[in-house]
């Protein structure tokens, strides 16, 4: 389901599954393109699960959303609109999550301590409060998780080996001549 | 009927959070960058953001009507073949657009309009944006976030050719003349630009053979501007192809010793460690030009004649600085505006419509970014660290989506 390219490998992520700490309804399905929301979307989801703390639902998108934009300074969660239904209520809304300081305002020391290929491994966050592209509240909860869109493909590095870390690469199994 | 094809409202949603993620890396790496005290760039950068974004939507569509969707797609093309133009630097084709989108970042940062106004500006200035892209890089994309923050814009067979024309940098004494030049040309390019990355830019890594190989345009002498007299003995630019031991690299990148080697969309390479590139350095070639696409032709420097090229570089930038520092402080601030309103002029240059561009008022100012800027002034540096870190990219609220509030309540959720 996922288009090649950059995805999330820590071990705690799955592809889409009807498991969950909340209540399940049925497994993530990718949309076919006639069934879509936005022609101009890379891809989406009809997902229906109950979720019942926002603690589940960081926890239901770290182990089936699969899209990280890897920047420099951290990575960005692409599952940027949800739809849901909360108290007798059915919107879209952003919901924007991240691994890494954000907003990105390292020091200098900062940045030299900050290590890419290791970071890739941690959860990801929701950054819930003052954020523009997280409309969605922690007291929309429990709610029906209807639809996830992925607003963006995923990256495609042209040398891979100079970007991802070694072992997404392969790099670290090559033996490389003097 | 040529035009440009507009995308939907909607869509510039997709387009703002794509902007919000890579300017956020970007300023989280120049974050630890100095800065000039000569040089208002807060202030300037204020205005000429708003300048850009109330004004050069007319140019898009302008533009659009004159060349269409292939030809606007077509601007890049001659970056593909060559080099030492501004229209194969990454900083000059992406900020035509980004910085009037920062335009809007900056009136919604201060409260001086609200996330839905101007919304035809975001559409116009996305699509074309967007279009631009789809001729720049090799692969089509819009940001070199998009492919692993490597930039490949020439052609292979024009890198293949330029790698048989480099010369290797064995001798002590001659790397560090090199390593001097390529200090001084950026630093003058920087300059020329009022302290911005519109004076320079790298494209690359490309891959031949064994070589990884970067090629560094730095704009010395841009001729539009009216302190072109300061530094008229310049070329229009300087170029250098740099080669860089790839097997090295690939060693170094598996054992952690080198973490990141990444070109951004500003041309920009950031490294780390930050001087692994003179680490790895083997070979360099080194090139001018006199006048920017589409006249002008570009001449191969050999390295021995670099002293004298350094000599009058080192010149330069002792009267730049002067200039700088004689000018009034308001002054600097419409200057730098200029500077900025200058990165849409690859786009024109690229069809040679830049003197018809002129006539219709490309150079003139629209009097509500004077009305924002001193509305806006005393918030300028607060507004530029939320801005550019990506804090200031708010999607237009849209039908079905939970509103934002009122029209200023841009971090306010309504129940």
């Amino acid at each position: 389901m996922a288009g090649p390219g950059v995805k999330e490998e820590s071990e705690n992520v799955a592809g889409p599954s009807v498991k969950g700490e909340s209540e399940a309804m049925a497994g993530p399905r990718v949309k076919d393109d006639s069934e879509k929301r936005y022609e101009w979307s890379h891809e989406e989801w009809a997902v229906n699960v109950n979720l019942k703390t926002a603690d589940d639902f960081e926890e239901w998108l770290n182990r089936e959303t699969k899209y990280y934009i890897r920047a420099n300074a951290g990575f960005y969660g692409q599952c940027v609109i949800v739809c849901i239904e909360s108290k007798g209520d059915e919107f879209l809304c952003y919901v924007d999550y991240y691994k890494g300081k954000f907003p990105p305002w390292y020091n200098a020391e900062e940045l030299s301590k900050l290590d890419i290929d290791d970071l890739r491994k941690d959860a990801a966050e929701i950054k819930w409060d003052g954020w523009e592209w997280t409309t969605l509240k922690r007291d929309d909860f429990p709610l029906r998780l209807k639809e996830v869109i992925f607003l963006y493909p995923p990256q495609q590095p042209t040398i891979p080996w100079l970007f991802l870390s070694p072992e997404e690469s392969g790099l670290a199994d090559m033996d490389i001549p003097e | 009927m040529n035009k440009l094809e507009l995308m939907p409202t909607e869509e510039t949603v997709k387009w703002a959070k794509h902007n919000s993620w890579y300017v956020a890396d970007l300023l989280a790496r120049r974050g630890t960058e100095g800065e000039n005290p000569l040089i208002p760039r807060a202030e300037y950068e204020m205005l000429s953001f708003q300048t850009t974004f109330l004004q050069h939507p007319w140019l898009y569509l302008w533009l659009g009507e004159k060349v269409g969707m292939e030809g606007i797609r077509s601007i890049c093309s001659s970056g593909h073949r060559e080099f030492g133009i501004k229209t194969i630097t990454p900083c000059n084709i992406q900020w035509g657009c980004g910085i009037a989108l920062f335009g809007r970042l900056f009136l919604i940062d201060s409260g001086l309009i609200g996330p839905n106004d101007y919304i035809d500006n975001l559409r116009i200035i996305y699509s074309f944006w967007r279009t631009v892209f789809e001729g720049y890089m090799r692969e089509g994309k819009p940001a070199a976030m998009d492919v692993g923050y490597a930039l490949q814009v020439l052609d292979q067979d024009v890198v293949e050719d330029l790698n048989t024309q480099v010369e290797p940098l064995d001798d002590p004494e001659l790397r560090a003349t090199v390593g001097q030049f390529n200090s001084l040309i950026q630093l003058m390019g920087f300059l020329d630009h009022y302290d911005c990355r519109l004076g320079l830019g790298d494209t690359g890594p490309y891959e031949v053979d064994d070589r990884l190989i970067l090629v560094r345009d730095c704009f010395v002498n841009e001729k539009s501007f009216p302190w072109t007299f300061v530094v008229g003995d310049l070329p229009f630019s300087y170029s250098m192809v740099l080669t860089f031991d790839k097997k090295k690299m690939m060693r170094d990148r598996k054992s952690g010793r080198m973490k990141m080697f990444s070109i951004y969309n500003t041309g920009t390479l950031f490294c780390d460690p930050p001087d692994y590139e003179d680490q790895a350095l083997m070979e360099v070639a080194v090139y001018m030009r006199d006048e920017d696409y589409p006249n002008g032709t570009s001449t191969r420097i050999p390295l021995s004649d670099l002293p004298e090229h350094i000599a009058k570089l080192e010149a330069a930038v002792e009267r730049m600085y002067r200039y700088l520092a004689m000018k009034p402080w308001f002054d600097k601030i419409l200057e730098g505006n200029w500077v900025y309103v200058a990165a849409s002029l690859p786009y024109i240059r690229a069809h040679d419509l830049e003197a018809e561009a002129a006539e219709m008022g490309f150079w003139d100012m629209d009097l509500r970014s004077m009305e924002y800027l001193l509305k806006g002034y005393t918030k300028a540096g607060e507004v530029q660290r939320n801005a550019m870190a990506g804090l200031g990219a708010p999607p237009p609220q849209m039908p079905g989506f939970r509103g934002r509030g009122t029209k200023f309540g841009k971090y306010e959720v309504l129940a």
